[in-house]
């Protein structure tokens, strides 16, 4: 009876067990198989035979910008929330709120016409005379101005994570240490950055790799000659050479990159 | 009076700070603002030589429309249908032992963890196959995907926050267990529904990377139609589309800014 | 002292500078610290969650000060040992628990202990306690209540004990200050307070006490309450609380002749609880219940209660 009526309540699951079965945990599984096939369904090894020459360095370079960006993110954050979790400031506990709802495709977009050679920010900075505009140096294009975009674009949301955990550490936590004189940076590297590390953590391995991850931010930014990262190799791969093969071998080592988030994921469900 | 050196001191850091942060957020959006009226800006000129709406005018006269209207018309589809899927799974997995419950919570929170691309591209190949790609289908399909597994955490989550006992008095009072879901426990959750619908019709409005990899070249939705804008260093074009494009998503922060939690948001974090 | 939400926390914290005031000054010694940060009024704090760092062991808890103010390390040693010695922690963990152990490895009263060592460290002319025994279970409250008198007596630090416990408060207190509602009601020795409450509300808050409602005459200056009559000097007209102690009171038999300077109210027994130390007598008077506290259970029904005229206070209500 009571098995009955857990399987009445699992049929319930099922439309959209379904959709994310067929959409998302097919194709997944198609595209680890996929990697080991060649272009005559043989099995092969020989895609990743081709991810190791071709792209090895691509995949550094990409964990290189996503371990950059995520240093830029969590120092930046690290010392704004704890400005915010000790002093207060709902101005500019809004303004950093804004990326989050700036759609990706804009922020590489206007990062593009911000970072460019001749864009805005040169232009600014060429006014007090510190570059000059005609050997202006170019941060789009880069894997500098990828950095800054995924940077810009995760701001929101490191903020919104870190200055959560810092707001569960109770206050007297910080008055104790106020009471001997902390200020605000002391309070918040012996007090609140050790006391949400685990949170912390948790929200890095996150960010990073939805950083490792990032499609459009890259595609738009990034440059067309050197290294690319992985989401756009991977893409370049399928649509000009209609290579799956190699294009699915790069994605399981892009899934093996996002094992951390996965193992988190996973645990969530199992302590419950 | 007499002014305080150190209060003076104080406000400058405070006033700098603050002009930093502004710089920060908005000047990466502002030269949006500047592109969208520029009618002529050569190099190596700090601003438009020439400035006006005439492109304003071209552009919402143009194909853009059609990609707006296109875009509204799949995430209010992609919205309700989630909504049809989720509130019923979400209110089974917060209230009941559900068959195979764990490994059920776990296929909808893995996709988070994973890179999209890669599945979306063989998904697309699914598609192809089934006579849904470059269709509005097809599209539908690919943002419900990401919003379903999104959205299952989240009606779970809102079901869960209603206590128990409210159902159980209307039980105890004679209540049908359907009748009890759809006078008590639904419309305690309709606040939590409400943002959280608003939330998948933001993604659905925002998605890039599906629907270029599904909708392409019939399906061009305005990130789609903005990212061929930029491609083909049509910067005015492209601008005002991003200035467009972010107007809903300004909206619904001021409207949810209040209820902005980070659990609830693991979908923008994304590609 | 005073009930929660009184604003004695708020006024502790006020004074360890957490808060700043609107108005008004804070003077330690004749020093006026008003304006002046915490670390620099010479404040300790101990919190009512004790607020132990968690990620730091014993050590680095009650180093945590010294460092701030840039003690030399040796001297940082003596004085962290010193002051952990002092609350007597030193022999329940060893040298070696307070270097490795962390706070939420110690029970309650040893984490009490930590805290007050962490605020004895610097050496603060004032030490400021905020409800530091209500985290503790009954019979350890007990014993560290006399720890803290004792070890104030011995550091001889003037200290501000924050409680909504007139036990707690009245047994360890020099001095109490009775708060309501944000406003000082009444300061004085426990003794004082405890035997002369100037307000309905003092009495009220020290227990045990019962509190009638009476009309001022100033004719004939009386007031009338529970069916009789009681001289009392009064320049106004209008409502009054009458307040005695139940175990001040007593009962006398419905027919029992009564001597002295006391005062008389008939009433009817309604129920009789035993409470421990005594039998509580729950008796109607008029149209109000007091009570009464005797040794015996009483069998009487109809009974008079008698109580010592002096122990009788009378407060008339303003407005």
């Amino acid at each position: 009876m009571r098995r009955l009526e857990n399987a009445f309540w699992f049929a319930f699951a099922v439309p959209t067990l379904g959709i994310v079965l067929v959409l998302f945990f097919a194709p997944f599984l198609y595209s680890a198989l996929g990697s080991f096939q060649s272009k005559s369904g043989q099995l092969t090894l020989d895609n990743y035979a081709l991810v190791a020459r071709l792209y090895t360095k691509d995949v550094l370079y990409t964990v290189g910008i996503a371990t950059f960006s995520l240093a830029i993110v969590l120092f930046i954050g690290i010392l704004l929330c704890g400005y915010l979790r000790v002093y207060g400031n709902k101005l500019v506990e809004f303004l950093f709120k804004i990326p989050l709802f700036v759609p990706f495709v804009v922020v590489g977009h206007a990062m593009r016409v911000f970072l460019a050679p001749h864009g805005i920010l040169n232009s600014m900075v060429a006014q007090i005379g510190l570059i000059n505009l005609d050997n202006p140096p170019s941060l789009a294009y880069s894997w500098l101005g990828i950095s800054l975009a995924l940077a810009w674009k995760n701001m929101a949301m490191a903020v919104l994570l870190i200055l959560g955990a810092f707001r569960s550490v109770h206050e007297t936590y910080l008055e104790a240490a106020r009471n001997f004189g902390a200020g605000a940076i002391r309070q918040t590297l012996d007090v609140l950055l050790p006391m949400s590390a685990s949170s912390l953590a948790v929200a890095s391995v996150l960010m990073f790799t939805s950083m490792l991850a990032s499609f459009s931010i890259p595609l738009m930014i990034g440059g067309g000659k050197g290294a690319q990262m992985t989401m756009i190799d991977v893409y370049y791969r399928i649509t000009y050479q209609g290579d799956y093969g190699a294009a699915n071998a790069l994605g399981v080592v892009s899934y093996l990159l996002a094992s951390g988030a996965a193992i988190y994921y996973l645990r969530t469900v199992t302590r419950k | 009076m007499k002014v305080n050196p150190g209060a003076m001191g104080r406000a400058t850091v405070k006033i700098a700070f603050l002009a930093l942060v502004l710089f920060v957020i908005f000047g990466p959006l502002s030269s949006l603002a500047i592109w969208s009226v520029a009618e002529k800006w050569y190099w190596p000129y700090a601003l438009p030589q020439q400035v006006g709406l005439f492109y304003w005018g071209r552009v919402l006269g143009s194909d853009l429309m059609r990609s707006l209207q296109l875009g509204f018309f799949i995430a209010t589809a992609v919205t309700m249908l989630t909504l049809l899927c989720t509130v019923p799974v979400g209110y089974a997995l917060a209230r009941f032992d559900v068959l195979f419950k764990s490994v059920i919570m776990m296929l909808f929170l893995l996709p988070q963890a994973f890179p999209q691309l890669p599945v979306f591209a063989n998904a697309a190949v699914l598609l192809y196959k089934f006579d849904l790609g470059a269709t509005i289908p097809g599209v539908v399909l690919i943002h419900m995907v990401g919003s379903l597994v999104y959205a299952v955490w989240i009606m779970t989550a809102v079901f869960k926050s209603i206590p128990v006992e409210m159902e159980e008095a209307a039980i105890n009072l004679g209540a049908s267990r359907i009748k009890t879901f759809l006078t008590i426990a639904l419309p305690l959750a309709v606040p939590g529904i409400v943002a959280s619908s608003l939330l998948v019709f933001l993604y659905s409005l925002d998605e890039f990377t599906g629907t270029l990899l599904i909708g392409a070249p019939f399906v061009v939705t305005l990130p789609v139609f903005m990212y061929n804008a930029s491609m083909g260093y049509e910067l005015q074009v492209a601008s005002i589309t991003a200035l467009l494009l972010m107007i809903p998503g300004m909206v619904l922060l001021v409207l949810l800014e209040r209820y902005l939690k980070a659990e609830y948001l693991s979908m923008f974090g994304r590609i | 002292m005073g009930p929660s939400g009184c604003g004695k926390t708020t006024l502790l914290r006020s004074i360890a500078g957490f808060i700043k005031v609107d108005s008004g000054r804070i003077c330690f010694d004749g020093r006026d610290v008003t304006g002046l940060p915490p670390q620099e009024r010479d404040t300790a704090m101990v919190f009512q969650n004790y607020a132990l760092w968690p990620h730091m062991t014993v050590f680095d808890n009650v180093a945590y000060g010294l460092k701030l103010k840039k003690v030399p390390a040796s001297e940082v040693r003596r004085r962290v040992m010193g002051a952990l010695e002092l609350v007597e922690m030193v022999d329940i963990l060893g040298v070696e628990g307070i270097e490795s152990r962390k706070p939420p490895e110690l029970s309650g009263g040893q984490q009490q202990r930590v805290a007050l060592a962490r605020a004895l460290v610097v050496q603060p002319k004032v030490l400021l306690l905020d409800e530091p025994l209500s985290n503790l279970d009954a019979k350890v409250r007990q014993r560290v209540r006399v720890e803290i008198r004792r070890l104030q007596k011995r550091v001889r630090i003037t200290t501000i004990h924050v409680t909504h416990d007139q036990e707690e408060a009245l047994s360890i207190a020099d001095s109490v200050v009775v708060m309501d509602k944000g406003k000082v009601i009444q300061v004085g020795s426990p003794q004082e307070i405890y035997r002369r409450p100037q307000s309905a509300f003092v009495a009220e808050f020290l227990g045990s006490s019962n509190v009638l409602t009476g009309q001022l005459c100033r004719a004939d200056q009386t007031v009338s309450v529970g069916g009789i009559k009681l001289s009392c000097a009064t320049a106004a007209e209008g409502k009054a609380t009458v307040v005695f102690r139940a175990d001040e009171a007593r009962l006398a038999g419905e027919e029992a002749q009564v001597q002295g300077n006391v005062v008389v109210f008939q009433g009817d027994v309604e129920e009789t609880l035993f409470v421990g130390s005594a039998f509580r007598h729950f008796v109607k008077i008029g149209t109000e219940l007091v009570m009464v506290d005797s040794p015996e259970s009483s069998p009487l029904r109809r009974v008079k209660v008698v109580v010592p005229r002096e122990k009788v206070q009378i407060y008339p209500l303003e407005g």
